[in-house]
């Protein structure tokens, strides 16, 4: 069952969109990308939820933001140390190169949500920051309603968040 | 005929582990050295002087539409071939600037009408010399 959020991320996409069909075009993607990029087939659970706030506490997250004249986003990838090896095949890997890895999937899943004309046309193109790291518990919590869900590779979770919003509008000294 | 010599510039290690593959064992290159922001990939040019250089747009420090602008200021008949996963006007920027090719990531190699995309890509880089 999907939460909703009248005035949360989904109210911003277009009507004739529904639920299942949002969360389906965040989380395949997911599946698409990790296959993309790291050959791995991957699986969903359960579908992925509208939530008032992102909420993910893992021991490596990667954040990514992007923004337009009129959006923002931030996406954040979780993952625990155990996890790791069952999307990346090989166990000895230390920090900076999930990192590498992690902040080319989460690189590439935002070109790829892009990629759907039902997101382009209601937000237009998003341009990427570059990534960034938390590691080993630090909660990510942003006040922005988004959409959130898993993957699974061997039965151990990756955690994907997209939030997006319209930008506030901001005082700019002349 | 000589083997052409190539530069690639991209911040993810992981991805350039995968291109270089890709232009030593696919295309024949030889990969003459990697970069991980555009500062790399001008300094890199100047050594290197490769037959082409691939640069990401997204890097920390100067990223590659700064550095393709570079490049070709200094070097006009570089050959640059872009590889990033930006969308929008960002291809026909780099176009206007001067690249001579543009590909989108994410790099589907087990994809076989994308690797031949890619080799076309490259090819017709080198098609008019």
């Amino acid at each position: 069952m999907f939460s909703t959020h009248d005035d949360g991320m989904y109210s911003l996409f277009a009507p004739s969109m529904t639920l299942n069909e949002v969360s389906t075009m965040f989380s395949s993607t997911a599946i698409e990308c990790v296959d993309a990029l790291l050959g791995v087939n991957s699986i969903i659970k359960a579908p992925w939820v509208f939530v008032p706030r992102l909420e993910a506490e893992y021991e490596n997250i990667i954040i990514m933001g992007s923004a337009s004249n009129q959006f923002q986003a931030i996406l954040a990838i979780g993952i625990n140390d155990d996890a790791i090896n069952h999307f990346i095949g090989k166990n000895d890997i230390d920090r900076s190169e999930t990192f590498d890895i992690f902040g080319e999937v989460a690189n590439n899943y935002c070109a790829m949500i892009i990629d759907h004309n039902e997101f382009v046309e209601q937000f237009g193109i998003l341009n990427q920051s570059i990534p960034v790291l938390y590691s080993k518990g630090i909660p990510f919590l942003p006040f922005i309603s988004g959409i959130e869900g898993k993957i699974y590779s061997n039965n151990q979770p990756a955690y994907f968040g997209f939030a997006i919003q319209k930008k506030r509008s901001a005082t700019v000294n002349p | 005929m000589a083997v052409k010599t190539a530069v690639i510039v991209d911040d993810s290690k992981f991805l350039i582990k995968q291109i270089v593959d890709f232009f030593n064992k696919q295309l024949g290159f030889d990969v003459v050295a990697t970069g991980n922001d555009g500062n790399d990939a001008v300094e890199l040019y100047r050594i290197h002087r490769p037959d082409l250089i691939t640069l990401d747009i997204t890097m920390p420090n100067r990223d590659g539409m700064e550095a393709l602008k570079d490049i070709l200021n200094e070097f006009p008949d570089a050959n640059v071939v872009m590889i990033s996963a930006v969308r929008g006007n960002a291809m026909l920027e780099c176009m206007s600037f001067g690249a001579k090719g543009y590909i989108e990531k994410p790099l589907k190699f087990s994809d076989s009408a994308f690797v031949q995309d890619f080799k076309e890509t490259i090819s017709d880089v080198f098609a008019d010399k």
